[in-house]
């Protein structure tokens, strides 16, 4: 016979042509989730980033503060009525660069009606208005002069900010959490553990479900399996399918990230993205050799599906259980410290997003090294115990 | 000796309950068009499944072409096509797209043979796969198994959903496969399709194979049945006395049975001379009547097991 085709015992290049052709839908629809979703974090973290910038201005804050206080004080020597509005008014400034004047030469201090304008240039980037930071100076100033009528101790703006939290039931380290609250970093950990994980276990979910068992079940793997192509190929391709897959679809994810970080912050540390993606490519697969070893186990689709999906929904739910038992969102008031034991019970917790975020300082955590070891074991013994069993099962065909 | 190409040997598959095939033994040999038949759930696709190596016996073996079906699947993949009784496609665009995939899962490159099919079958392969009507659904996957042309086609109730047009011309691609001597297995529930195209026939029921027959046998049996009616009540009893081979009568409607051997056919006629027939119709034992007359024996002979 001219046709006998010799058998194809590893790499069916042609089920590879099948898998993409009849998934290649569901691949686009997920990259375009993703990367939208990459870019969307992105934008607003760099919100989140505006807001923070006044972080940067504190010590024109001081500077300025400084010229407040030689002004009020000063005022109170001359019985003038010197105030940074009528400096900002005033065209004549004479009146304050004698002030300042004096005022150097009695504390050899460095005051200049330059300086002060420059102070409060730079103050004005922040988004709160000058006029707030006169009002809080106004109050520091008169605070300043008290001392406790009971305590005998110096009354100052913080305290007292802090006695009123406290009378309102909330708890003074609470408020401070809150001014020190890492916004971004809570938002990445939300993005690469719960937002952009739901898309990518959907994906596998459905993707590895139909590369196997549901080809088994319908029996349309009868047309792969009654030509010359062996078992041990068709579980090959499609462990090589389930692992190309989500790899490109991170990489492009990744580019996607590394490229809007450019643009919108103009700057990268590229490395810690790159390592964030692999991390969360080998958690990926971790779940992905899960569920193949569901498709390869089970002749049923419904039963793979219950295994694989039910196994994945229930790593998502608990991940979203365990960040709100996270560091951030406990100190943000919005998580509580005992969720945390979800965490220990899904495999997401083992993508250590906060030891992966000291990749590229000084104080590396290589913490995430041995989780995503475990990862790789999982998604390695899986495969191949799925494979090993794919191929010694009755299918009905 | 005849060549024997598919050898089954005392093999066992029990799913339980009763379901399953139990030491079914079967030869099927070159060049022969080999029926399977069987009550749905009675085991033949279990059988299949067990040649071609998809399902791991219990007990017994098959074998194709002297290879283990189960140990050495692939290897009989290379000289058999097969038509799962199930019909169910990839999730691909349209006809077209698999049967290119088939081609090439196979190493297919001569289409001409396909074309042929397609023609014959009057196929629209360009259809959307997944809004195919059953007919249409079968059709491409008979195109798909017989495209590589090889040797061993094995084919579980090939003819489902085919209207009785495509399944004469189903037929016609039958013999002409078996014209190039290609071996045919082949099961159905449907007896006139078997009794069309089959050389031999198994029966199985309930997992146990009940009969095997050359149709040959079915076509020219050793004894003739013949119905005979007479003008008179007189006549009849006349012949009924005088010929020996009567099994049966009816005074009512003036008739006879006799059942003799094919020898006597000339004598029967000779006799039949003297006497005033008004009809004659010879008694034709169908497939389907001898199947029904085994199925019952065989319900017997298993109820008491």
């Amino acid at each position: 016979m001219g046709n006998v085709k010799k058998e194809t015992r590893f790499f069916s290049g042609t089920l590879m042509k099948q898998n993409v052709k009849s998934n290649y839908v569901l691949v686009v629809a997920i990259l375009v989730i993703m990367i939208l979703m990459c870019v969307v974090t992105n934008f607003a973290k760099s919100m989140i980033g505006a807001d923070k910038s006044s972080a940067d201005v504190t010590d024109a804050q001081q500077e300025f503060y400084s010229y407040l206080y030689v002004m009020a004080s000063y005022n109170d020597m001359a019985q003038t009525a010197l105030s940074y509005d009528d400096f900002e008014k005033a065209s004549d400034k004479s009146q304050y660069e004698a002030a300042f004047e004096l005022m150097n030469q009695q504390a050899d201090m460095e005051l200049s009606v330059e300086g002060l304008e420059q102070a409060a240039a730079e103050l004005k980037q922040s988004d709160i208005s000058l006029d707030t930071y006169v009002h809080q100076f106004e109050y520091t100033y008169a605070l300043g002069q008290v001392k406790g009528c009971f305590s005998g101790e110096e009354l100052d703006i913080e305290d007292m900010m802090n006695t009123m939290f406290e009378v309102m039931g909330v708890p003074a380290d609470l408020v401070e959490n809150m001014s020190e609250m890492d916004m971004t970093s809570m938002l990445d950990q939300m993005h690469f553990t719960v937002m952009a994980i739901l898309p990518m276990l959907l994906f596998i979910v459905f993707a590895s479900n139909s590369l196997l068992v549901d080809q088994v079940d319908q029996g349309s793997m009868a047309y792969v399996l009654s030509t010359p192509t062996r078992r041990s190929a068709v579980v090959i391709t499609q462990a090589a399918f389930l692992l190309i897959a989500p790899f490109l679809i991170l990489t492009v994810t990744c580019a996607a990230r590394i490229i809007s970080t450019f643009v919108i912050f103009g700057e990268a540390d590229v490395l810690e993205i790159i390592v964030l993606y692999v991390g969360m490519y080998i958690l990926l697969e971790a779940i992905a050799g899960i569920c193949y070893l569901g498709n390869c186990i089970f002749n049923q689709s419904k039963k793979a599906m219950a295994f694989g999906g039910g196994l994945s929904v229930w790593f998502f739910i608990a991940s979203l259980m365990g960040m709100f038992g996270s560091k951030n969102m406990v100190d943000s008031g919005m998580g509580v410290e005992a969720l945390g034991i979800f965490n220990r019970l899904t495999l997401i917790g083992l993508y250590d997003i906060e030891s992966i975020s000291t990749v590229g300082t000084d104080s590396l955590n290589t913490a995430f090294i041995w989780k995503l070891g475990i990862l790789a074991a999982i998604a390695v013994i899986c495969y191949v115990a799925g494979a090993i069993r794919f191929q010694k099962k009755d299918l009905p065909l | 000796m005849t060549d024997t190409v598919i050898k089954i040997n005392q093999l066992t598959k029990d799913y339980g309950k009763g379901r399953g095939i139990f030491d079914v033994d079967l030869d099927v040999h070159r060049g022969e068009v080999f029926g399977y038949v069987g009550t749905n759930g009675s085991g033949k696709t279990t059988t299949i499944r067990q040649i071609m190596g998809f399902v791991r016996p219990d007990k017994g073996q098959s074998s194709v072409l002297g290879y283990d079906s189960w140990k050495n699947a692939t290897k009989i993949m290379q000289y058999v096509s097969y038509i799962p009784g199930e019909i169910a496609f990839p999730s691909l665009a349209s006809g077209t797209d698999f049967l290119k995939l088939q081609a090439e899962y196979q190493g297919v490159t001569d289409f001409s043979y396909m074309n042929h099919v397609i023609e014959l079958l009057q196929l629209d392969p360009t259809a959307n796969l997944k809004r195919m009507s059953k007919g249409m659904k079968q059709k491409t996957a008979i195109v798909a198994a017989l495209m590589a042309d090889k040797e061993i086609l094995v084919m579980d109730e090939p003819t489902t959903g085919l209207d009785p047009l495509m399944r004469d011309a189903f037929l016609n691609l039958v013999r002409e496969e078996k014209e190039k001597g290609r071996t045919i297995f082949m099961s159905s529930h449907i007896f006139e399709e078997i009794e069309e195209v089959c050389d031999r026939v198994a029966m199985i029921k309930d997992g146990h194979i009940v009969d095997t027959l050359e149709l040959w046998q079915l076509r020219h049996w050793k004894t003739k049945t013949f119905r005979i009616y007479f003008s008179s009540k007189e006549e009849l009893a006349r012949f009924t006395e005088a010929f020996r081979f009567v099994i049966g009568k009816k005074e009512a409607q003036l008739c006879c049975t006799v059942e003799m051997p094919v020898e006597e056919t000339s004598h029967l006629f000779h006799i039949l001379k003297d006497y005033q027939v008004s009809s004659l119709r010879e008694e034709h034992l169908s497939l389907e009547q001898y199947f029904m007359q085994v199925y019952q024996k065989g319900a017997n002979k298993n109820g008491k097991c």
